[in-house]
């Protein structure tokens, strides 16, 4: 750390340096903090008090103050607990397959040596992509007539006629499921590749003279030692699909029958469709709040494991 | 001997599987792009076939009228590229100063502008609606790039703040001796060092500005209309649905974004992994 | 800062309109709009400018998405266009505000009135004054592939129980009798309201107070889809369709039936080029026992031009209007390209070319037509109603239970009124 005060700086009268020099980072600063406030900083408080008044966009009136009004009409309609169920069902529904194919894919590519780049290149690519051309991709593969997984599945006589994959929940689900987890699971690749590189492999080589099979290392080893990588990615991806509004607007819209209505597309509804700002603003925070605990949670055992490895 | 055979194997497996894993997961891109080159007519056929039987680049060139196409093409192009050189020079200016400075409140904001990074945009969505309309600035293109810009800046700060202090302040010191302030050090020793950083930082602000779609849809209606949303609006309009057209503009609009993740994969890789994996 | 500087540039001040030795100006905010009819106005307005001195348009084509954003904006500061071409459900409550001009005011405004459609202009009234000049129509029909009907020997079914044998038929050719957008979008509230206005239902109840959609005619019409459905007769995958997706499905042959509008033969032959000699139009089939007490009716939208209540140049502003939308000759012929059917009498007289199919049924269609009500949260009702059928087209819930529910929200937000 600089410590400014022994830096002579010519040219300048004492007292002026010092001011100088104290105001100077903050004159760094202003720019970015500025920006910060204005779209960030104020909109996340304002948002509190948005979600205790009943706003009125259009009509020019005043907002009313209606305290937690708000909250319990939320938390008690079925539209929003189903909400809040489609979130929870999307993102850990997708989060363990994803992990999985991801963790799978790692130890794959781990193997090879030569080439890399291409491979994580071809990995790149879903994560590069708008996921709005995601959405549309996926919305065109699982069309019920035109669509190339229809057609696969019968041509290989897993079934017998069109699914209308979006036009069911379920299966609506499923396909929300598939396009999130084919987004995401490169991200999940490339983190957990790099974490496997990281393990010293005389770990492996004395497990392996005391007789551990390939499972026995697997658990024993390579998954301990992962831990910390994969709680930060647990962390980001639960962010990240929690968040997630676009892929899931263009693919469904939130149907059908609001089976895939994740709460970021719940919050747009209140707030753009049923002009009911306060409200929307209420379940906001109900998603921020969620967001915060499970980032705190997270946070906590990847310090704890950081600490743990400083330690070894 | 065992040990060795054991190894090729697991190579032989690897790109086996790696390969056959990498081609399934471009299928779908390999399935829009016979899309978009084939007519109409084969598009809608039943079975569809993967590769196209008839290849056509009319799509290609008909989106280009797809009225207000080019407009939302320049938009993208324009905001996101605004977006990348403001936030660039906001965030250089914020890491250098929580990089080189121990100052008030250093940890505090360091860790608010940190924190930033992770609140889910529907939290700020409906009041900075307020603010923006209040201000004025809806559907323009000042408005978007102040939105995007502000996502931007936790990131990039985040990141240059780590490049940065490891870059060693001897050459700083020697440059104040010899009377330069504190901006010409940033202008002449620190970006220097610090470019592949920058590029890096750069691009992330432009990417996501380019594939951003919830503020776009809010935010802008016909002005300041970005490419996410326009693909719904000119292809996928009212009474107008031109598959074709619709996939080929994607693909074109995902071109800037793959060539840049690819081009500029090691530092996305090392930036994700920094902090993350143990060194 | 710079910002600071940039938001006072971008926020233009008012201009004046009448400049001493220069036409007065008179601003047009022409919203949305098909193609063809944005290269018409154009045209019709250099034509306009060109021929006179003391009058000079201003066009501005906007998006047809900001229109109430727009109108609201304007009509709180009190200053914005003269001229609007919006959606006419804006007359009850932009009327009300002030923000629309009356257009009896106008003396000559009885002449204009009398070449009107009779029925459309009740779409542009509130409280016993008209709001604006509707100039498009939008009449809902059923939209036939004669060639399967020809096929299989059958007739255009006109009630429901005929539409249900005709989908037994079909099926048995493996072929949809009907297709119908069912997605959570706005598509899918216009279909169900032209099958609810067939079976006597309205929208709200006689002063606006309560939701009349859950009515019996309500609960039928959204049976007969889901049996529809459940039948066969229609394609399951229809709860995930959008307008692109039906249209799809009907211009490839795999559908004979759809409930559309005057886009229609334009959108199959250009996006599909499907044989338009193939095309039918038809009114869109109706119950053969009526289930409530109001009227049959259509689905009929309309598109005005209207005159905003702070215009300082009133009169200008009329001899604007009257020129481009009701003298101007693209009016008196009904012309696909402008994406809707003219709605001066003149147009429909006989002798009158038009390339439109089967104008006599869209016609035929405006003349009984309803529109949407015209109340201010009407964008919010549809979206529950779509909500109601997207619940019932899934399978998740029956016809009343998802209709009543819909009803619930709907009075809660018509309270607020």
């Amino acid at each position: 750390m600089t410590t400014d005060t022994n830096i002579p700086i010519k040219n300048t009268r004492p007292s002026g340096r010092l001011l100088q020099q104290w105001l100077t980072p903050y004159y760094f600063l202003t720019p970015a903090l500025a920006v910060l406030t204005v779209v960030i900083l104020f909109p996340i408080v304002s948002n509190l008090f948005m979600s205790v008044h009943k706003v009125q966009l259009l009509k020019g009136g005043e907002d009313q103050f209606v305290g937690i009004d708000n909250y319990l009409r939320l938390l008690g309609s079925s539209t929003f607990q189903g909400s809040i169920l489609a979130s929870l069902r999307f993102t850990f529904l997708s989060l363990p397959l994803a992990l999985v194919l991801g963790m799978a894919m790692a130890l794959v590519f781990n193997e090879i040596r030569r080439a890399r780049p291409v491979f994580t290149a071809c990995l790149l690519v879903p994560w590069a992509i708008a996921p709005v051309v995601t959405g549309y991709m996926w919305r065109w593969l699982f069309h019920d007539s035109f669509g190339l997984i229809n057609h696969f599945l019968l041509t290989v006589g897993i079934i017998e006629a069109n699914i209308p994959w979006l036009a069911q929940p379920h299966t609506a689900v499923a396909a929300t499921v598939v396009a999130n987890v084919w987004r995401f699971m490169p991200y999940i690749t490339i983190m957990l590749l790099a974490g496997l590189q990281g393990i010293p492999g005389d770990l492996y080589e004395a497990a392996h003279m005391d007789g551990a099979n390939i499972l026995e290392r697997f658990f024993h080893i390579t998954l301990p030692q992962l831990r910390h990588v994969m709680a930060v990615v647990f962390l980001f991806a639960t962010i990240w699909m929690v968040n997630d509004f676009a892929l899931i607007f263009i693919m469904t819209e939130g149907g059908p029958a609001k089976a895939t209505l994740v709460v970021p597309i719940t919050v747009y509804r209140f707030a753009f469709e049923h002009l009911r700002l306060g409200r929307g603003a209420a379940a906001a925070m109900i998603l921020l709040v969620f967001l915060l605990s499970v980032s705190a949670v997270f946070i906590r055992v990847i310090f704890s494991s950081q600490r743990k490895q400083t330690r070894e | 001997m065992k040990q060795h055979t054991q190894k090729q194997i697991r190579a032989a497996i690897g790109y086996g599987v790696g390969g056959t894993f990498c081609f399934l997961l471009l299928l779908p891109l390999i399935w829009v792009a016979s899309t978009s080159l084939r007519p109409i007519s084969e598009m809608t056929q039943v079975p569809p076939v993967v590769l196209p039987q008839s290849i056509t680049f009319n799509a290609y060139l008909q989106l280009w009228e797809a009225a207000p196409f080019v407009k939302y093409f320049f938009n993208s192009l324009i905001i996101s590229a605004s977006t990348a050189v403001l936030a660039l020079g906001f965030a250089i200016c914020a890491a250098y100063a929580f990089a080189r400075f121990r100052f008030k409140g250093a940890t505090a904001l360091l860790m608010v502008v940190v924190m930033s990074q992770m609140l889910p945009g529907s939290s700020i969505l409906i009041p900075l609606f307020q603010v923006i309309r209040n201000i004025g600035l809806l559907d323009t293109h000042v408005g978007m790039v102040l939105i995007y810009t502000g996502f931007a800046i936790p990131f990039c700060t985040w990141l240059l703040n780590g490049y940065f202090r490891a870059i060693p302040e001897e050459l700083e010191h020697a440059a104040m001796i010899d009377g330069c302030n504190r901006f010409d050090l940033l202008w002449r020793i620190i970006l220097p060092l610090a470019a592949p950083a920058i590029v890096a930082v750069g691009t992330f602000a432009f990417l996501m500005s380019w594939n951003e779609f919830l503020f776009a849809y809010v935010f802008t209606k016909s002005n300041a209309l970005t490419i996410p949303v326009g693909l719904r609006a000119a292809f996928l309009g009212q009474y107008v649905n031109k598959y074709d057209q619709l996939f080929a503009a994607s693909l074109i609009f995902s071109l800037p974004p793959i060539a840049i993740f690819i081009s500029l994969q090691r530092f996305f890789v090392q930036g994700l992994t920094a902090g993350a994996v143990k060194e | 800062m710079l910002l600071a500087l940039w938001i006072t540039v971008g926020c233009g001040g008012d201009r004046e309109r009448h400049i001493a030795g220069q036409p007065t100006r008179v601003v047009v905010w022409d919203f949305g709009g098909v193609p063809g009819h944005q290269e018409w106005i154009k045209g019709a307005v250099k034509k306009f400018n060109d021929a006179r001195e003391d009058i000079e348009i201003e066009l501005e084509i906007r998006d047809w998405a900001t229109q109430r954003e727009s109108l609201i904006s304007s009509t709180i500061i009190g200053a914005g266009p003269d001229i609007i071409r919006c959606h006419h459900k804006y007359a009850v409550e932009f009327g009300e505000l002030g923000g629309l001009l009356p257009m009896e005011q106008f003396e000559d405004w009885p002449e204009v009135k009398a070449r009107i459609f009779p029925n459309v202009l009740e779409h542009v009234k509130y409280k016993g004054q008209h709001y604006g000049v509707p100039i498009t129509m939008l009449p809902f029909v059923l939209a036939v592939n004669t060639d399967i009907l020809a096929r299989y020997d059958l007739e255009i079914p006109t009630t429901w129980e005929a539409m249900l044998e005709v989908g037994r038929i079909l099926k048995q050719h493996d072929l949809h009798a009907f297709t119908m957008p069912a997605g959570l979008n706005l598509d899918t509230a216009y279909r169900f309201l032209a099958l609810l206005y067939g079976a006597g239902g309205r929208v709200f109840n006689e002063d606006w107070t309560r939701a009349g959609f859950n009515g019996p005619a309500g609960k039928a019409a959204l049976g007969f889809l889901l049996r529809m459905k459940n039948e066969g007769y229609m394609p399951a995958a229809a709860a995930a369709y959008a307008f692109d997706e039906n249209a799809a499905h009907w211009s490839t042959g795999r559908a004979a039936m759809s409930v559309e509008g005057p886009w229609w033969q334009d959108t199959v032959l250009g996006d599909y080029d499907f044989d338009t000699d193939h095309l039918a139009l038809a009114q869109v089939p109706i119950p053969a026992v009526p289930l409530e007490d109001n009227v049959q009716g259509t689905l009929l939208d309309v598109v005005m031009v209207a005159i905003t209540g702070y215009t300082p140049v009133a009169e200008e502003a009329w001899t604007v209007l009257k020129a481009l939308n009701v003298d101007d000759p693209v009016w008196q012929q009904p012309n696909p390209k402008m994406g809707g059917i003219p709605t001066l009498l003149a147009a429909y007289t006989p002798g009158v070319e038009s390339p439109y199919i089967d104008l006599a049924q869209l016609a035929e269609s405006a003349r009984r037509g309803i529109g949407w009500p015209g109340h201010p949260a009407i964008t919010q009702v549809q979206r529950h109603i779509a909500d109601a059928v997207n619940l019932v087209m899934s399978g998740v819930a029956s016809p009343a239970e998802a209709l009543d529910q819909a009803a619930i929200e709907v009075n809660e937000i018509l309270s607020d009124y």
